[in-house]
């Protein structure tokens, strides 16, 4: 029986889309009939299995400064052509590339329930932001693994159109999606456990079934030489925020830290802040917020001379059921903020 | 059981650099004896344990 010809829409950037370099970042969404610039190499590859009947183009920039609505725009360009699946880039080690084919690919698999794929280098940020929500192939860094990351997009997507499995990461070249999924064996788990182990005695290669979590090896800061001369930031993840939770900040999966000015507060009032955090009981630090964030007594060690200054903000989120990348990127723009402010050392306060 | 110096022990998580079992002014030194320690491991490299 002759399989059903694939209809493939194509998302491209606006340098792969051949409208311009970053000049032309910004151009909106449009669509174009048919393949464009390396949609003519998913043409290539998909040979008789389908047609790229759309092309869509968008402009890094377009995308990166508001990405949920630009992602909406897309879909609504993408739906009248009614695609069995749709592929994004490659974008290789392009961020704001990357991140819009992961939020593409995310939109239609959400939306249209239909396959996509997109291909990207490890580093992109695209890929830890979306692997789990699309097959991102593995790819190098430039352009060179045009041809091969292709050919990876187009027989997963294939696959899935018909109904197919798709193989393992590390058999189809993409990005582990953090699924398990349930496998039959001729060995019984005890038996295949004592092969890893043995293998693994004898220095052998193994591959382990789950993944273990990887944990980052951070340099700790160097000593603070002269604290009498330092400014000196409070943190915390315990939820403390001004009263009514202006920022929103979440109490569970926090997604966003708040910064409130302590500038000429001597210690902090009851009155002025509250708990948005799920996981302790708030009472104690409802009675006195500096039992959390110890304000009182930071301004009386700069008063004394003991530290140079207290950094006129203190940062705050929710540790609560934090996704690890969401959390990692509040760290981070916690760190850029302190250093960008010429604060010396932070003490984080956590519940 | 993760150690390091720069990972001072809190009081208790409901109230981490406060007792409310303790008079005001005695649960702000024993605040201040907590910061103090946090300020030293600031002074020292970071060591594990």
């Amino acid at each position: 029986m002759q399989k059903k010809s694939l209809r493939i829409v194509h998302y491209l950037n606006q340098f792969f889309g051949g409208v311009g370099g970053e000049d032309k970042a910004h151009i909106e969404p449009q669509v174009i009939e048919g393949a464009v610039g390396p949609g003519m190499a998913v043409q290539n590859v998909l040979g008789e299995q389908g047609t790229v009947v759309a092309t869509v183009i968008c402009g890094d920039n377009t995308f990166a400064e508001k990405i949920e609505e630009t992602a909406g725009e897309v879909l609504e360009l993408i739906r009248p052509f009614q695609p069995d699946a749709v592929i994004a880039g490659p974008a290789f080690a392009a961020g704001r590339y990357g991140i819009a084919c992961g939020a593409v690919c995310k939109a239609v698999q959400e939306q249209f329930s239909i396959p996509t794929a997109t291909g990207m280098n490890e580093e992109n940020p695209g890929m830890d932001l979306f692997r789990e929500y699309t097959y991102i192939v593995k790819t190098p860094k430039t352009g060179i693994g045009m041809v091969d990351a292709v050919s990876k997009m187009v027989s997963i997507v294939t696959r899935l159109a018909d109904g197919q499995r798709v193989g393992k990461p590390s058999e189809e070249g993409y990005f582990s999606r953090g699924l398990m999924t349930n496998d039959l064996s001729a060995q019984t788990g005890a038996e295949r456990a004592v092969a890893m182990l043995l293998d693994k005695l004898k220095g052998k290669p193994f591959e382990s079934e789950i993944s273990l979590p990887q944990y980052d090896r951070v340099e700790p800061a160097p000593k603070i030489q002269d604290m009498g001369s330092a400014t000196v930031a409070l943190i915390t993840d315990g939820g403390l925020v001004p009263t009514g939770n202006p920022d929103k900040i979440e109490s569970v999966g926090a997604t966003k830290f708040g910064a409130y000015s302590i500038e000429g507060v001597d210690g902090l009032h009851p009155d002025d802040y509250e708990v948005y955090h799920i996981g302790y009981d708030p009472i104690f630090v409802h009675e006195d917020p500096n039992r959390l964030v110890p304000v009182d007594v930071l301004r009386d060690l700069e008063k004394e001379g003991a530290i140079g200054k207290l950094h006129n903000k203190f940062y705050t989120t929710a540790g609560a059921v934090c996704i690890v990348e969401n959390i990692r990127r509040i760290g981070q723009a916690i760190a850029d903020e302190l250093k960008a402010e010429g604060v010396s050392c932070a003490i984080l306060t956590s519940t | 059981m993760v150690g390091s110096n720069r990972i001072v022990k809190a009081h208790k998580i409901v109230t981490p650099v406060g007792d409310p079992h303790l008079e005001p002014e005695v649960e702000k030194i024993f605040r201040h004896s907590l910061i103090e320690k946090a300020l030293d491991a600031l002074k020292e490299d970071a060591k594990g344990e």
